[in-house]
């Protein structure tokens, strides 16, 4: 990014974030009212306050989730060189979801305890990053996504171990699962907010760091940085902006893998990725919330995000194959 | 800045490569290291650039010794162009010329635009390629811009392992008169590896021959490159002769030995 462009990028990043806030809001059905109706900075009423309660939550939910995880995904395509690493695939993002569920069948943390999900997804991504580390390590950082697609097989095989063993919680393990931004409020957003703001911050500091880490080892070393010093510390983040995102949202799966790609066609680097990131997840969203009023009645729980972000992502990664 | 070599010795696991090397490298001096493949001047190279760690022996950057020195004040010191660049996706010119400032700057400095990376676009004569994605850049190309990255690095000595590998023949002569160029503009330490015995006549004040993991040969162009050479470093019957125009001598190869 050059000088000149970046007022024009981050005019455009603005506004291209303002409009799918819109968007996002409007289609979930409340009046235009009652929107326009929080710009005085008070919610009256029952409409503005199901905006503000549910609405705005969980349009922040779909942002911040976003940005967390395609930062995370541009933080391991940069770190491992390989353009199909993402959390989903690294074994973080299983493990973190199979943490999820684990403190919630053990009963280590209650249900709508957000920093109990928070832990519990940073130990589970920990512990299925630390799993593909192990399983791939001495060898070329390449091969880690290999490792890590063989361990979050792995992670996933536990997931359904768990819910075989209580099919009664199905129902509500499914959310985390799929992945879902749906019934955010609030309370969940108060500290995973912070971390993931936090995370983003730390990797954009680091975009020198993971630059140089980017071509190879050896190319890291003669800059001056210790690449296996590098590599921990990128995966770190990571695990840590996985986890936050998945603490909030579960598994929504693509957003890691696609937007870095959409990133870097644009040239851009971490802050591109999180808004990249940021866009797609609350367009996402938008569209599950408009598919689950067009389904109106025939699901509790409506279209999760997750299936929208599935779909979309593999079509966004099958045109960019076709057109590398 | 001077690189001194002492007693070097290295094994990869139980083989020996380099048994007991000796070599200074003046200030401002371009050496070539040449060798049949194997012989390991590449590792020699890897050595002092602190990215292998030696068995025995000592290596010192303008008196201070390597060990003692951590990465990123290795990196001040001296610039590596490996053998290859592994492709990485969308990075232009500008972004990888911009990394030369990591050592000096740490993460939060590559956030800033710097003057010393538009003068070693400029000196390296790709100021023109800065917003291009290097992977559709030629061979040629490419090596000028990592020249410009090993230029912005600011340091005083340049190592290359095979700057003109892969290039055709303009590009192989462009390359080493450009190394040539920033050698004389900034005082350059330069050691290189290359394959090719009449670029090193031609370019380098100095030659080191390497065989069997020892210095065979080290001194001027015209007492290194000699039938004697061909044959019992490169196992070639061969002939030298003197290149009027540059006074350098030039190989004649007849036979494989």
């Amino acid at each position: 990014m050059t000088s000149t462009t970046s007022p024009a990028r981050a005019v455009a990043a603005v506004t291209l974030l303002l409009a799918v806030a819109a968007a996002h809001l409007l289609v979930s059905g409340q009046p235009l009212g009652a929107i326009t109706g929080l710009l005085d900075g008070a919610a009256d009423g029952q409409a503005e306050k199901i905006v503000w309660e549910l609405g705005v939550p969980r349009l922040l939910t779909a942002l911040l989730t976003g940005a967390a995880l395609g930062v995370a995904g541009y933080v391991l395509q940069a770190t491992l060189r390989n353009s199909l690493a993402a959390p989903e695939f690294s074994g973080v993002n299983p493990g973190a979801v199979l943490g999820i569920l684990g403190g919630l069948t053990l009963g280590l943390f209650p249900a709508d305890s957000a920093a109990g999900a928070l832990l519990a997804a940073l130990a589970g991504g920990a512990l299925g990053g630390g799993l593909t580390w192990l399983l791939s390590a001495g060898r070329d950082p390449a091969g880690l996504v290999v490792h890590g697609l063989l361990g979050s097989a792995l992670l996933a095989g536990l997931t359904t171990m768990l819910l075989a063993y209580q099919p009664s919680r199905f129902g509500n393990a499914l959310r985390w699962l799929i992945g879902s931004v749906e019934g955010r409020v609030w309370e969940h957003l108060a500290f995973a907010s912070w971390w993931i703001a936090g995370g983003i911050a730390v990797a954009w500091a680091c975009s020198g760091m993971l630059a140089v880490l980017s071509p190879s080892d050896d190319h890291a070393a003669s800059l001056g940085l210790h690449p296996g010093l590098g590599r921990a510390i990128a995966l770190t983040l990571a695990i840590a902006l996985t986890a936050g995102a998945a603490s909030l949202a579960g598994a929504i799966a693509f957003v890691g893998l696609a937007a870095p790609h959409v990133a870097r066609r644009l040239g851009g680097r971490v802050r591109t990725v999180a808004v990249v990131g940021a866009i797609a997840l609350a367009g996402a969203d938008s569209l599950a919330q408009l598919a689950g009023q067009l389904l109106d009645g025939t699901h509790r729980l409506g279209i999760p995000t997750g299936v929208i972000t599935a779909l979309a992502g593999a079509a966004v990664l099958i045109r960019l194959g076709r057109s590398q | 800045m001077s690189v001194k070599v002492e007693d070097l010795h290295f094994s990869y696991a139980t083989r020996p490569v380099l048994t007991g090397i000796d070599l200074t490298v003046e200030p401002g001096e371009f050496l070539a290291l040449v060798g049949v493949n194997g012989c390991g001047k590449s590792t020699l190279l890897r050595l002092i650039a602190g990215l292998l760690e030696p068995s025995s022996g000592k290596i010192l950057l303008s008196g201070a010794d390597l060990k003692s020195l951590s990465r990123r004040q290795v990196a001040q010191r001296l610039a590596v162009l490996h053998q290859s660049l592994p492709p990485v996706p969308a990075l232009t010119v500008r972004q990888l010329v911009r990394q030369g400032r990591y050592p000096h700057q740490g993460p939060f400095g590559l956030l800033r635009e710097s003057d010393s990376m538009d003068e070693a676009l400029e000196l390296a004569g790709v100021a023109h390629l800065a917003d291009r994605v290097l992977d559709t850049l030629s061979g040629g190309e490419r090596q000028r811009v990592r020249l410009a990255l090993a230029v912005a690095q600011n340091t005083g000595i340049l190592l290359l392992d095979e700057p003109t590998a892969h290039l055709d023949i303009r590009h192989q002569l462009e390359v080493l008169d450009l190394v040539r160029t920033l050698r004389e503009i900034r005082g350059l330490t330069v050691v290189t590896v290359l394959h090719e015995l009449d670029h090193a006549a031609r370019f380098a004040e100095r030659i080191v021959a390497l065989h069997e993991g020892r210095v065979w040969a080290d001194g001027e162009p015209k007492h290194v490159i000699t039938p004697e050479l061909l044959a019992d470093v490169f196992g070639v019957a061969g002939r030298v002769v003197t290149d009027e125009l540059h006074g350098s001598p030039r190989c004649l190869l007849d036979a494989a030995l």
